[in-house]
Formats: C-alpha cells, structure tokens, sequence
C-alpha cells in the first residue's frame, strides 16, 4: 500500500495532471493521494481559491476511492473562514493547504489552525529553507516549529523536509504534533535516512509533489535502511493513522 | 649562510629599500641578495627600463659582497636584447629577470634567451596561475614548460613557485634546466613541502620576494621535513651552484 | 546493468548515505548493478586534483571500476594529469565541472583538452549539476547556459559527450533538437528529477541518447533507477540504457 500526502492538481493543466495521477497510481500501486490544487501564482485571489478548491473536490467525486484533498485557503482574503468550511463542511475535504502566502506563524493563520483543531484535522504547510529564491512569505522550519509550539493540538504536516534536513528537522524534531513529508524532488542520498535519525519513523509520511516528481521520492523510501514494517508505516500507515479515514 | 635568488630594488624609496634590505640581511644572515628592479608599471616604456637598471646597477656596486643584480628586460621593446647586453657586459649583472610585459615563451623573448645562453646565465621568469586577476600576459609554468622545452640549454628559475604547487610544479617537474623559488607569500602548510615531493631539493632555491616579504619563505623553509643539508641546498648551495659561484 | 555517472568521496556540506568506494559497491550490487564509472568527489575541490585521482586509480585499480578522472582545466597542469591518466591508469573519460570551477564552454584550455579526447576517443563527461540548487550552501554554482552549450555542442560533433545531471527532462527536451544533431551526445539520468514518466515525454529518439547514471553517492540511486524499471523503456532500449552499447560504441578509445 502507498498512500501519498502529497500531490497536487496543477490547474492550468487539469487533465494532464489527473493523467498523471492515474498512470502513477497503476504503475507504482499508489493506493490514496491527498492532493492539493494549485495554480502558477503565489498570491491567488479568491476567484482562483475557488477554482481551485473546485477543481480538488471534482476530482475527488470523480475517484473517490483514490483521491481525497486538502482545502487550500489563502490566509489575507476576508473569506477565508468561510472557503475552509466550505472545504471540510461541504467538499468533504480531509485537511487544508497551506502554501507561501503567509508564513505558517502569522497572526492572520491563527483563526484557520484554531479551527482546524475544532475538526481535528491535519493541515499541510509548504515548508523551505533556500540558498537563493526563498518567496517573501515562505515558511521555514522556523515558522513551524514556533507554530507548533502555540498550538500543541494542531496537526501539522511540514512539507519537504521542511527544505533539506541538515537544518530544517531540528527545530521540529521535539513537537510531537509535527508530521513530516518528504515530498518536492530531494534525493540527496542520506536525506531521508537523515531524517529518520532524528525524528524516527512514526512521524514521516510519504509525498511526491506530483505531478513534479515521483519516482524521486519513491525511490528514496526503497534505499533507506528500513524494516518492512517501518517502510510501511512511511508508505501508508502513518498517514492513515494521521488522517484518520481508513480505506 | 642565506642566498636569496629573488628579491626587488626600487626607484622612487630607495632609502626604504635600502633599510629593509640590509636589516633583513643583519638579523636573518642573508649572506646574498639576487635583485630585481621592475618599477615602472607591468608594461614599462624604454626610459623606466633603462631607469630601473641604472639605478640598480649603482646598489650593486656600492655592496659589491652582498648585492648580485638582474637585469630588467621588456621584450616587447626593439632594443631589449641591446639592454640585455649592456646590463650583463657592461652593468655586471648576472642574469635576466623578465616580468609580466611578455609571456615568456612569446617569440619575441627568444632572442634574448638565445643571448643568456650564450653568457650561460641564468634567467629569472615571473610565474604565476591565478583564479582572480591573472595578467594578460602573466606567465603560467605552461609558458615555461614550453621555453624549457625549446631551449634545453637555458638556465630558467621559476618564481613562486610557479603560483602554487600543483600546477605550477607539474608542467616543468620533468625539465632539469627549470630551478624553482618559492619567494612571494606562499605561505601553505604544504606548499613547499610538496613542491620538494614533486621535484626533489636539488632545484628548489630560496627567494623572498623582499621587500614584499621574507619571514614567510624563511619559515617555511625552516619547517619543511628537510635534512640539514637538504636544507643547505635550498638556502644557498644550489642558487650558488646555479650562478657558477665558488661554494 | 551499469551506472555510468556515480562518485566516492564525501561532501564538505552534511553527510552522503555512500561515501566509500565499499559502499559505492554495496549499493551497486543491491540494485543488480555490475560496475560503474566512478570519480571522485574530493577532485572536485582539490586544485592538485593530481593526487585525489591517484587515490581513487588505487582504491578501484583491481575491480571493474572504471575511472573517470575530474579536472579544471583553468589550471596549468591539467593537460599533464590527464596524459598521465589516459598513459598510467587506462582512465576512461574525463569529467569537467564548468558550472561549478567558473568557466565558459569556449575556453581555450577546454578546447584543448576536448581535441586530445576526441584524438584518444574517450567521452568528455560534462557535469551539469550536483545538488539542488535550492540547498546548496556555500558553493552556488553558475546557471546552465544552455545557449552557448548548445552552440558549443553543434562546434563539437566529434567529441562524445555525456551530460551528466541535466536536472530537468524540460531542458533536455528544449534542446533536444541540438542533442540529437549531434552524432555522439548522450544524456544520464540521475539529475531527473522532475517528472513522473520523463523518459516518456522526451520520445525514441532521445531514449536512444540515455545511459543509466545514478550520482550515488550524492544522490539516492533507486530516484533515477526507478525510471529505468517503470515501464519506460522498450526491450532494446533498455539494454542500451543499461550496458551503454550506444555510447561505449561512441567512446572507442575506452577498452572495456
């Protein structure tokens, strides 16, 4: 079984991404996604918030077995408690997305996470840390774990090894509330084992990016030095565990 | 006793000079200086040439034991091998120091070269690889390596070690009428070291580079794993030898 | 099966999963892999790369390791190194670092040395890429100019090529016109990152250009590997891929 946390619906190209999704999910026997859309801009407003939320719950009415989403909200618009209920309440959506709008610890997220907490439901942070190109608001591990620590009932997913984990894991590593995915095309050849170091399995959960990248982190699951039942937990049961919606 | 193949004269301080010449020479021993006058710039006219040699000339006369000079060429000029005879016949100097004006295998150093054998004296060569600020015409040991190699019979010093010992050292390591100094703030752990791995002691000479510098090459010839006579060969035997001088 | 783009040696920057030559081997053998093609890392930032190569000519000299050596030509001594590589230890290409040493593709001393491979028929591996560039620390290399690599590709059609770590199926596919003009240019595929099915989108006649290349052990093997197991290749591609008949054919003076 592999479910990926992961993955994403780029909407300008909706049919080649669902396309994609698919032909991954034959080939390599991916049980689940947990897909997000998106689109090419950092700053959606809310027409596009809610084409792309849109485009997510199609998908999912479409798969349901295959594909369950997150809402994605952009924090600075007025409406944004009313998109994220709409997402859970009525889209049927399993967590919310976060991406670089905001940084995870601004004040402006405090009433989405809060709410969040009321559904007990995960939300998934893009998580980065860059030697050149960091976006004005783009969470680091330092967001997340400043995060973390308000808000102990929240459950976080910091994305992409919060960027590379020769920095971003430490300042996670002791909230228990953090899950992390190791999505975003790292394959440096001891990321993943290095993380594991620190933090142990139970909180690493499979994610590709998709439909940037599969088979990179895919592969990364395989290399590592794991038992057949931590290798497991990676590729599903942690995630199911999270999520809590069985199969 | 202490032979230093490589050090400078000037034009303009002459008294300061002067003092760091023979105050080195007191506290440190140096029993011979080889110098070199090359002010005028990297690319001096016929008149900073003549200047340079002049006043040179007058240094050595006036410390006829402890001064030895080369004359300063500019090959680009028509009348450099009309210097270069005055310098060697009639000024006394005893070898031919070339700068940065040429490389030194340009055809036009050639007769030059050609007339230095005919005296069987030695020539001093610039040499230097740089990662910034390399020259346009800045010698590298791949200069040398080619006058080496055209003419076997010349009697060619390196300067600085090339630049650095790796590459400086390799090109010319096979060529027995290429010498070596280390003068100009080379100051690597292993830069001298390894340059006597590659080459041997036999054609490493001493030189400082004064007044830029003298304690740094005086030291590490000082801490190079050397016996004491090797390290005789290196402070004064072999430049001694190398100018046909009674040891 | 063999991985024609792979390294020993450590990584100044945080620790690799495969840093010795033992290791290097160990994964090989796990994933059904022969032997590789291997440099060394410490090369890369040694200015007498003379010494790492000697190094790693000892550690593999009695195995099926074959050695590409890593220079900068920038530097004097180069052509004297890989002389004596090609002459002492039968090396089996020659690995350039240009985005990272801070040189262009039209530098003369790269000319010279791409003339003496093309002379000896050995590949000149052209490293693209090692890390991602969003993790570097301290050592940021210089973007790809895929303009002047492209024009220098199109000037050098006698010199076999591997282009090693091109990072992206979408640079590849852009200049892919350039690539297949060229009789001899060959791609590998450990910098892929990107895309689920890459070796698809690039189409047969591109497929007929790649070598497998893993860049363990600064990369995870099974990333690049898994493109090569996941259906993406017809029977007699995947052969090529995988023995690099296409390319070895392209590299005569390589005695295998």
């Amino acid at each position: 079984m592999v479910t990926d946390v992961h993955a994403h619906v780029m909407t300008h190209n909706i049919e080649g991404g669902k396309r994609n999704l698919l032909a991954v999910a034959e080939r390599f026997g991916v049980d689940r996604y947990y897909i997000s859309s998106i689109d090419d801009t950092y700053y959606p407003n809310e027409a596009a918030i809610e084409n792309d939320n849109l485009v997510t719950y199609q998908f999912m009415k479409e798969q349901p077995q295959l594909i369950k989403g997150y809402v994605y909200v952009n924090p600075r618009h007025d409406n944004k408690m009313d998109v994220l209920k709409k997402g859970i309440e009525e889209q049927g959506m399993s967590g919310l997305k976060m991406w670089v709008a905001t940084h995870a610890d601004d004040p402006l997220n405090y009433p989405l996470i809060e709410k969040m907490i009321d559904y007990n439901k995960p939300i998934l942070f893009h998580t980065f840390i860059k030697a050149v190109g960091q976006l004005p608001y783009e969470t680091t591990s330092y967001h997340i774990g400043r995060l973390a620590e308000r808000y102990p009932e929240a459950k976080i997913i910091m994305a992409h090894l919060g960027g590379e984990p020769y920095h971003a894991i430490r300042n996670v590593a002791k909230y228990k509330n953090v899950w992390i995915d190791h999505s975003g095309t790292l394959v440096g050849s001891n990321d993943l084992q290095h993380t594991i170091d620190l933090v142990g399995v139970d909180r690493v959960l499979f994610g590709s990016d998709m439909p940037i990248t599969f088979a990179g982190a895919y592969g990364q699951v395989l290399e590592c030095k794991l038992t057949a039942e931590e290798r497991e937990k990676i590729f599903w049961k942690n995630t199911a565990e999270l999520f809590g919606e069985g199969f | 006793m202490i032979y230093d193949v490589h050090a400078h004269y000037g034009l303009y301080d002459t008294e300061f000079y002067r003092r760091e010449l023979l105050n080195t020479a007191e506290r440190y021993g140096v029993t011979r200086y080889y110098l070199s006058n090359v002010e005028g710039g990297y690319y001096p006219t016929r008149e900073q040439v003549q200047l340079d040699n002049q006043t040179l000339s007058e240094l050595v006369k006036e410390f006829p034991d402890l001064m030895r000079g080369y004359v300063y060429a500019n090959p680009s000029h028509d009348n450099a091998l009309d210097v270069v005879k005055k310098g060697i016949e009639e000024q006394g100097f005893c070898g031919l120091k070339l700068w940065v004006a040429t490389f030194c295998d340009d055809p036009r150093v050639f007769p030059l070269v050609e007339q230095m054998i005919a005296y069987d004296k030695p020539i001093l060569l610039h040499t230097f690889v740089k990662a910034v600020d390399q020259l346009e015409c800045e010698t590298t040991s791949r200069n040398v390596a080619k006058l080496a190699e055209r003419y076997p019979e010349a009697k060619i010093i390196m300067a600085h070690l090339g630049g650095e010992p790796c590459h400086g050292i390799r090109p010319v390591a096979k060529y027995k009428n290429v010498w070596i100094d280390h003068s100009g703030t080379l100051v690597g752990s292993n830069d001298l070291q390894h340059t006597i791995d590659l080459v041997g002691v036999d054609r490493i000479l001493f030189g400082s580079d004064l007044p830029v510098g003298f304690a740094c090459s005086y030291g590490q010839v000082l801490e190079a794993k050397l016996s004491d006579e090797d390290r005789e060969k290196i402070l004064w035997k072999n430049t001694a030898k190398l100018f046909g001088e009674e040891i | 099966m063999l991985d024609f783009n792979c390294y020993i040696g450590s990584w100044p920057f945080h620790p690799l999963a495969v840093e010795t030559f033992d290791q290097l081997q160990e994964i090989h053998k796990e994933n059904g892999i022969e032997y590789g093609f291997v440099s060394s890392l410490k090369s890369m930032f040694y200015r007498d790369y003379f010494e790492p190569e000697k190094e790693l000519h000892e550690t593999i000299k009695d195995t099926k390791y074959r050695h590409i050596m890593t220079v900068n030509p920038l530097f004097p001594a180069c052509m004297d190194i890989v002389r004596y590589g090609v002459e002492n230890w039968n090396i089996a290409g020659v690995r350039v670092m240009p985005t990272y040493h801070g040189y262009d593709m039209e530098n003369p001393f790269l000319e010279e040395l791409c003339a003496y491979l093309q002379e000896k028929g050995l590949p000149l591996y052209l490293t693209l890429w090692l890390e991602d560039i969003r993790n570097t620390y301290m050592l940021i290399p210089t973007p790809i100019k895929w303009d002047q690599l492209s024009a220098w590709l199109d000037s050098h059609h006698g010199l076999t090529v591997l282009l090693c770590g091109a990072s992206t199926y979408a640079d590849l596919n852009i200049h892919k016109e350039t690539i297949l003009a060229h009789p001899a240019c060959f791609y590998e595929l450990s910098g892929m990152r990107h895309g689920c099915f890459p070796l698809e989108e690039l189409g047969e006649e591109m497929r007929q250009r790649v070598v497998y290349g893993s860049m363990s052990g600064i990369l995870c093997l099974k990333s690049s590997l898994l493109h090569m197991q996941m259906g993406e290749l017809n029977e007699s591609e995947l052969a090529a891929a995988s023995d690099g008949r296409n390319f070895l054919a392209k590299c005569p003076g390589v005695k295998v």
